[in-house]
């Protein structure tokens, strides 16, 4: 019996060992060669963003007296220790894009190029306010064809004074407030003001110009509330007028959105253009809740759109072509939820006084209906980014009309990466269900470089007539191109 | 009546019980081993600013400014708030996740070129943080109930004998990786290695190493690691420079309020 005890006694405890080897010592991953250490040539760190003050120290100091063989960590704080905003100043470029175009198809130009800085200066002396002030230049060069002709302009960017007290933020000044939730064309942006320069070569924040307002934000819980008034009223920048993504086509007398004639270009080749920008810009109000299970919003706008619809006036002697930019009513709904992987957004917008042509010339207004939803998603949850919109828009209207009607149609992008986020692939695009409007961006681009990005693409424009590709059928675009910011 | 029972034949069907026994309670100390190491003190919220240096052979690496906040919340949620400082291309970029207590997580990304909140798919686990080679999963929280845990002896790693782990989802379609191989130091239950297994069992596809741990206000900081693709020899070292826990961070910080006004956040940062 004391044997067999004895017995028991060295089995339990050689059971440990025994048992570890018998159970996983095939699984050990076998001892791993020792990495090759990266230099230690780090720059020196942002230790703090602020210069350390009293209540820190303390804390610091706190923190090294403690006994290291002591594993319990302190008690937590019994207050918040927010520091305040730090004074900053700062500055910098925050947009640089260098263009070359090739337009093998135009009659009007060979190459089209673009120069694009933009440069700013933000200075916050406190949490309460903030002050910015930002410039641009914008070149453009368009040679080889009949309409040649070199811009370089100079305009003001987002430049203005914010206020910010709790939950509220006032800011006036020129601003770029662009709402809405759908990528590209969302219904509810009322209050920006359109750059039109370069037609849809560039992304959405690249087609928009700040423009002068007053805006209060005022945060309620999950809630906010957003108010804007334009007191003067800005108009979309526009392209030169020999430029091939001009919204008129002086060498084929073409207004873009309107189906061509040879009245309507007699008409166009021998009128005189001009642009009406008096009064005000109107205003608007959204409500967005953000949080929990879906994000919503309802937009409320009486607001002039800064895109020009040009009306046809004078005498047929002495023809006008006037770019207004009547008021209207917008009201809108959207939406946006994930699931199983997917974000939907949804827009629903009416306005109520669309202005149009009828063919004797004459301009109408006429409610419309807009809808856009779209779904967002990563394949396999890698790295490729797949944004899909199906656009419906309907004018309230059963007059002829020399604008579309109806359209239905979808948009969207396709983003890639690879080689460690150093190139990127990408396609943007739209095209119409009901009639033919093809658009198609495919670019690739080499990041390497920080801050600079090089790029090159295609801008494919192929459609009817009274669509956006069919005005710019003749214009498709191969570019090469830098960008950056620093 | 039952022929009476040898001591002999008692002591081996205890000795086989025991053994029988052994793999749950190893399970069982598998399991444990991964909760002290999911429970490790953290602070009830922290503050960090840090780096993420992305190096590539033959090619100049590329650093991102980087300050995160996290507040775990009475209710089991988890929010997390990422801001990049640097640099300037993606500067004031955010990302605010709300990981919730029924293993849900909301995300929303914060676009300033926009000036726009965008709810966006937490799905993308295998998706490349910043180009990094870190996945989105790799910075969202992993309950130790997500996976199936086995120990594997131990090991000398960072010069100290580990623990070493194994864990496996439960749910293989949970995770981007089949299977992941954690180094343990027992005494404090940090983590000094992770091979990461993504296509063959056998090989792994991605290994983190600790490379530096400081104690700030009593927590042990991982101050400096590195995430190395180990078929490409692409390594992403993430330094964090300072560290401040339990600085009673408001519930307001982990909002879109905040997410779109950097100023709000800007106040708690080190």
């Amino acid at each position: 019996m004391k044997n067999l005890l004895l017995t028991l006694t060295l089995s339990l405890a050689a059971l440990p060992v025994l048992s570890a080897h018998a159970f996983a010592a095939d699984d050990l991953p076998p001892a791993r060669a020792a990495e090759p250490d990266a230099a230690d040539d780090l720059p020196p760190p942002r230790m703090s963003t602020r210069k350390p003050r009293t209540v820190e120290a303390s804390a610091a100091e706190s923190a090294a007296t403690l006994d290291p063989t002591d594993d319990l960590p302190p008690p937590s704080a019994k207050k918040s220790y927010a520091r305040g905003v730090k004074p900053t100043l700062k500055y910098g470029v925050d947009d640089l894009l260098l263009e070359l175009g090739g337009l093998p198809d135009a009659t009007e130009a060979d190459t089209y190029s673009t120069l694009r800085a933009k440069a700013y200066v933000l200075w916050q002396p406190s949490r309460d306010w903030e002050l910015r002030a930002g410039a641009r230049v914008d070149g453009a060069m368009q040679r080889g064809g009949g309409a040649d002709f070199t811009d370089l302009s100079a305009d003001y960017t987002d430049t203005y004074v914010r206020y910010r007290s709790s939950d509220t933020r006032l800011t006036l000044g020129a601003q770029t407030i662009v709402w809405g939730r759908a990528d590209e064309i969302p219904l509810a942006d009322r209050v920006s003001r359109a750059d039109l320069t370069r037609f849809v070569l560039d992304d959405l924040p690249d087609r928009r110009r700040a423009a002068l307002a007053a805006r209060w934000e005022q945060t309620l819980g999950d809630y906010k509330l957003d108010a804007v008034w334009l007191p003067v009223f800005n108009a979309a920048e526009l392209p030169d007028a020999s430029s091939v993504w001009s919204p008129i086509n002086l060498a084929t007398g073409e207004i873009i959105g309107i189906a061509p004639s040879p009245a309507v270009a007699a008409l166009v080749k021998n009128a005189a253009i001009s642009e009406d920008e008096h009064g005000s810009g109107g205003g608007a109000v959204r409500l967005t809740k953000t949080g929990g299970a879906i994000d919503y919003g309802l937009t409320l706008a009486r607001t002039r759109q800064s895109q020009p619809y040009y009306q046809i006036g004078g005498t047929p002697f002495a023809p006008m072509l006037t770019g207004v930019h009547p008021f209207n009513n917008f009201a809108g709904a959207d939406l946006e939820l994930e699931s199983n992987g997917i974000t939907w957004r949804m827009e629903l917008g009416y306005t109520d006084a669309i202005p149009v042509t009828l063919p004797t010339a004459v301009t109408i207004t006429a409610p419309s209906l807009d809808w856009v939803g779209g779904m967002e998603f990563f394949p396999g949850g890698a790295d490729t980014r797949i944004n899909l919109q199906l656009v419906a828009q309907s004018l309230q209207t059963d007059k002829t009309v020399l604008q579309l009607t109806e359209y239905y149609g979808t948009n969207g992008s396709i983003e890639t990466s690879f080689g460690q986020g150093r190139w990127s692939a990408g396609l943007r695009f739209f095209g119409g269900f009901n009639v033919k409007n093809l658009y198609l961006n495919p670019e690739i681009s080499y990041s390497g470089w920080e801050p600079l990005s090089v790029y090159a693409g295609y801008h494919y424009f192929n459609g009817e007539d009274r669509t956006l590709a069919g005005f710019q059928e003749d214009h498709s675009m191969a570019v090469i191109g830098m960008r950056g910011q620093f | 009546m039952s022929p009476p029972v040898s001591p002999l034949h008692l002591i081996r069907v205890f000795f086989l019980a025991l053994l029988l026994a052994t793999p749950a309670a190893h399970a069982d100390e598998a399991s444990n081993l991964a909760q002290r190491v999911h429970e490790r003190p953290n602070g009830s919220d922290l503050v960090t600013l840090g780096r993420m240096v992305l190096t590539e052979k033959d090619h100049a690496p590329r650093i991102r400014e980087i300050v995160t906040y996290r507040l775990d919340k009475s209710n089991g949620e988890t929010a997390n708030l990422i801001r990049f400082l640097a640099p300037e291309d993606i500067a004031g970029t955010g990302l605010l996740s709300i990981d919730q207590a029924d293993g849900s997580t909301d995300q929303w990304l914060y676009l300033p070129a926009l000036d726009r909140v965008r709810r966006i798919s937490s799905d993308r686990k295998g998706g490349r943080f910043v180009g990094s080679d870190l996945y989105f999963e790799d910075l969202q929280e992993r309950r130790p109930s997500e996976d199936r845990h086995r120990l594997l002896g131990k090991q000398t790693e960072n010069g100290i004998l580990c623990d070493v782990l194994e864990s496996v989802p439960v749910d293989a379609d949970n995770s981007v990786y089949r299977k992941r191989i954690l180094w343990v130091d027992p005494a404090t239950a940090i983590v000094q290695r992770t091979d990461y297994f993504e296509k063959d069992l056998k090989t792994p596809s991605k290994r983190w190493l600790l490379r530096g741990k400081k104690r700030n206000q009593g927590y042990w900081t991982l101050t400096d690691s590195r995430v190395i693709d180990l078929s490409s020899g692409h390594e992403t070292r993430m330094v964090i420079d300072s560290a401040l826990y339990n600085q009673k961070l408001p519930a307001k910080l982990f909002t879109s309020q905040a997410l779109a006004d950097e100023t709000i956040e800007s106040e708690y940062r080190p």
